[in-house]
């Protein structure tokens, strides 16, 4: 006689639910706090919402922020130094994950180690890391172009998101059996087609989950970014920037309202790319 | 699992590709053009040529974060005003020091306490540095006050949570250290807080744990209140001595110095930047007004010519601005000063004076603050190459028959000089005999004997050194044949702060002192400014 289910489904209902509970009650808790600070009630409503200002609170406070121009500025070259990273970490990850994932070259256990490197380096070495490497030959004749640009948000983000892309697509490739590649390779095909033509179309769902762990990534990188990138308004300033600058003044709703447009692009980039990924919307 | 081989999948490795890399390029396009904006706000300087001017011309200034509101607005009223952009790049204090040193780039720092700039400057990242205003430590509570904290030893109650800026990370940290220790209180403190409290390397991070109610109170600074409306401040005795001085300072190798120190001067203008600090809530300093292209008068004897004349160059050529030098005799100089003095002429009068002695700057001194003295040099006898008269000392001098050339003494410094030094010895009578000419400068008195118009002359070691290939000179063994030169800024100048750093030039200026044959007195790394209170 099957003994009760309860007990198990318990377990997980409580263990995971801790986590979950936490992370929306921090979320909650964002919103409350906006609710309870009076900064956007210069803003006219129409007599028939009076009622509602205090819940409104919170999208007053984004739609405050959406309104200034070094705000939009920043959420433009958030979102496309984001997407640009992210292709580029891919573009970078497909050939490493599949490398270290089907060969055995010396070195390898070494090479696997060294792209945790940036994972485990606390952001800011990150960010100082480039700032020396800029001072050297040959990347000191490129200096002028990239160091407190925007090539260096770009390059500070990639640093960071291609180790997480690389992560996952060697995974990919380790749960894709070698077998099909190995049989393409009897019918006829060298390596090349056997990767592009088998491997390849396999790791898809990889590479978009890849994509968007790379993605975002970019869009929370900050310690990096302020060192060798700058914290320069209309330039260098992404959101995780503007977060800093406003907390740097003690506008806590602001940086609260920054931060909370930030989690909506990225419910709203992920959520897309998993529908994407998966083909369906069903298993969202 | 399907074998992909259908004519779809075949090419879709190709049409990832591609499209990553078309995105990509897509992607960076945009990025360009986003950080080289050509169409969007052309900036009214720029004649013409916006897009590329504009890289050139735009100033980085690494600036502290938590000084943004003021700083901000001064830039924007900047570029409004002389359609110059002021590129800020915020950071804690210590940080940008740190991307300064690497990163080599940038021309001005604006860090939230002297300190840092000392640091920099004695790095060699920073030359110049500008007083902008003043902050005090306060304790920071929420709005009433609800846990009632009037004094320092309120932050030791049981039922008290104090946020405290870490004192090796922070400016705020170290003032409260430096202070407490001094007051006794700090041991005591230091032990609440690490158990009850918290350590925070920034100031805004301790004012947001008062903000949220983590913490009940918090010291900082009291200019950061202005920033918190739902907060207060509570004024203990303790920190009335630890002011901080915001400064600004102008990095060594910035690229163009002129434009840098020209902003610089704007953001300590008394009636420009220092203007916006106090609406903002800083105290303000004394800082000069506001000129675009400042002058000084600079009176200066005769003999320090040749010390000065480069250092003037560029520091005219480093700060973009007017030197209007006055080279003379000290006695013309003085006498000069005493009648626009006397006819209350309202320009003319110098707004730094170096003399050529002491001598000189005692019957002015009233006009000017608190002087230094820069350098000294010898009185010799100047005779022509080979000394047909061969003359060895002072007594030598008395000799019938000689000619000799001196300084009138009440004219020119080295005149006064060698009538003491003349009378010290008991021969100023004898000598005077000799005497065929009395010249008003000390740059008259070496050609003299060049052109062997006279057998010596008492002249200034430093103006022989040029000539050394035409005269011999005979060292005067005597305390009263040296002249020291004191440099001085006058009280009724209207650019102290200018003046200071021209001050700070002159003192940094050894080497070309030395060369002109002069003892420099300012002891090497040794930077002490003539009167630091206006």
């Amino acid at each position: 006689m099957p003994r009760s289910d309860v007990p198990f489904y318990l377990m997980l209902l409580v263990l995971g639910g801790v986590y979950v509970v936490l992370l929306v009650g921090m979320l909650a808790a964002d919103v409350v706090y906006m609710m309870t600070s009076d900064g956007t009630d210069t803003f006219a409503l129409p007599a028939w919402l009076e009622w509602a200002r205090v819940v409104l609170r919170p999208v007053l406070g984004m739609l405050a922020a959406l309104g200034k121009p070094e705000i939009q500025y920043s959420i433009k070259l958030t979102m496309i130094s984001c997407f640009f990273t992210a292709i580029l970490s891919v573009l970078v990850a497909v050939p490493l994950g599949y490398s270290l994932s089907r060969f055995r070259f010396p070195g390898r256990t070494l090479l696997d180690a060294m792209l945790d490197i940036p994972i485990v380096l606390p952001p800011l070495v990150v960010g100082l890391s480039l700032l020396i490497l800029f001072q050297f030959w040959p990347f000191n004749l490129a200096s002028g172009m990239v160091v407190y640009k925007i090539p260096a948000v770009i390059l500070a983000q990639f640093m960071v998101a291609a180790a997480f892309a690389v992560r996952t697509m060697r995974a990919t490739f380790d749960q894709i059996d070698p077998r099909p590649e190995q049989v393409a390779l009897t019918l006829g095909c060298n390596h090349g087609q056997a990767f592009r033509m088998v491997a390849f179309p396999l790791a898809r769902q990889g590479m978009v989950t890849a994509g968007t762990l790379s993605w975002a990534r970019a869009l929370g990188e900050f310690g990096p970014l302020l060192i060798f990138a700058g914290a320069t308004r209309n330039k260098t300033e992404v959101l995780s920037t503007t977060v800093f600058l406003e907390l740097s003044i003690g506008n806590l709703e602001a940086a609260v309202a920054v931060s909370l447009i930030m989690v909506l692009a990225a419910m709203i980039v992920l959520v897309i790319a998993r529908v994407w990924g998966t083909g369906s919307l069903g298993r969202i | 699992m399907p074998f992909p081989l259908r004519p779809g999948n075949a090419n879709g490795f190709y049409v990832a590709i591609l499209g990553g890399i078309g995105l990509l390029a897509l992607l960076g396009v945009m990025l360009y053009s986003m950080g080289n904006p050509s169409s969007t706000t052309p900036s009214p300087a720029a004649d013409g040529d916006a897009g590329s001017s504009q890289q050139n011309g735009d100033l980085l200034l690494y600036c502290a974060a938590g000084i943004r509101p003021p700083v901000e607005q001064i830039a924007a009223d900047y570029e409004r005003e002389y359609g110059v952009k002021v590129q800020l790049m915020y950071g804690g204090s210590n940080s940008l020091l740190s991307q300064i040193e690497i990163a080599k780039v940038g021309d001005l720092y604006l860090a939230a306490d002297q300190s840092y700039i000392e640091l920099a400057q004695k790095k060699g990242l920073v030359r110049e540095s500008l007083p902008l205003a003043v902050m005090k430590p306060v304790i920071m509570v929420k709005k009433g006050n609800p846990k009632k904290i009037q004094t320092v030893d309120d932050l030791l109650r049981d039922d008290v949570r104090t946020a405290l800026g870490n004192p090796d990370q922070a400016a705020i940290g170290k003032t409260t250290r430096t202070l407490l220790l001094k007051s006794g209180h700090w041991k005591k403190l230091e032990k609440h807080v690490t158990q009850t409290g918290v350590f925070k390397p920034t100031v805004p991070e301790v004012a947001n744990d008062v903000k949220l109610g983590v913490a009940d109170a918090a010291v900082v600074w009291d200019t950061t209140l202005a920033l918190y409306p739902d907060c207060e401040a509570v004024s203990v005795p303790e920190f009335d001595l630890g002011v901080a001085n915001i400064a600004v300072g102008v990095l060594s190798n910035t690229p163009r110095s002129a434009a840098a120190l020209r902003f610089a001067r704007y953001m300590a203008a008394s009636d420009k930047g220092q203007k916006v600090f106090q609406e903002k809530g800083y105290s303000m300093l004394k800082g000069d007004p506001w000129v675009e292209t400042p002058e000084l008068t600079f009176f200066c004897g005769s003999v320090n010519r040749r010390a000065v004349e480069g250092v003037i160059k560029a520091f005219e050529e480093r700060e973009g601005v007017r030197i209007n030098t006055v080279y003379n005799g000290c006695g013309i100089l003085t006498g000069t000063m005493k009648t626009i003095h006397d006819q209350n002429q309202t320009g003319g009068f110098p707004d730094v004076y170096m003399a050529c002695d002491r001598y000189y700057l005692d019957s002015v001194e009233d006009w000017f603050q608190e002087d230094v003295d820069i350098s000294d040099t010898s009185v010799v006898i100047a005779v022509p190459k080979g000394n047909p008269g061969n003359i060895q000392s002072l007594q030598d001098l008395t000799k019938p028959g000689l000619k000799i050339a001196m300084g009138q003494p009440e004219q020119c410094t080295i005149g006064a000089i060698t009538r003491q030094l003349l009378e010290a010895h008991n021969v100023y009578d004898e000598v005077m005999e000799n005497v065929v000419t009395q010249t008003a400068t000390s740059a008259l008195l070496v050609p003299t004997v060049t052109t062997r118009s006279v057998d010596a002359a008492l002249a200034y070691a430093t103006d022989t050194l040029p000539e050394a290939s035409k005269i011999d000179t005979i060292f005067i063994e005597s305390n009263a044949a040296k002249a020291v030169q004191p440099f001085a800024i006058a009280r009724s100048s209207e650019q102290k702060q200018l003046a200071r750093r021209f001050y700070a030039a002159i003192a940094a200026a050894r080497d070309p002192f030395e060369s002109a044959g002069f003892h420099f007195r300012i002891p090497a790394g040794k930077l002490e400014s003539p009167s630091t209170t206006p």
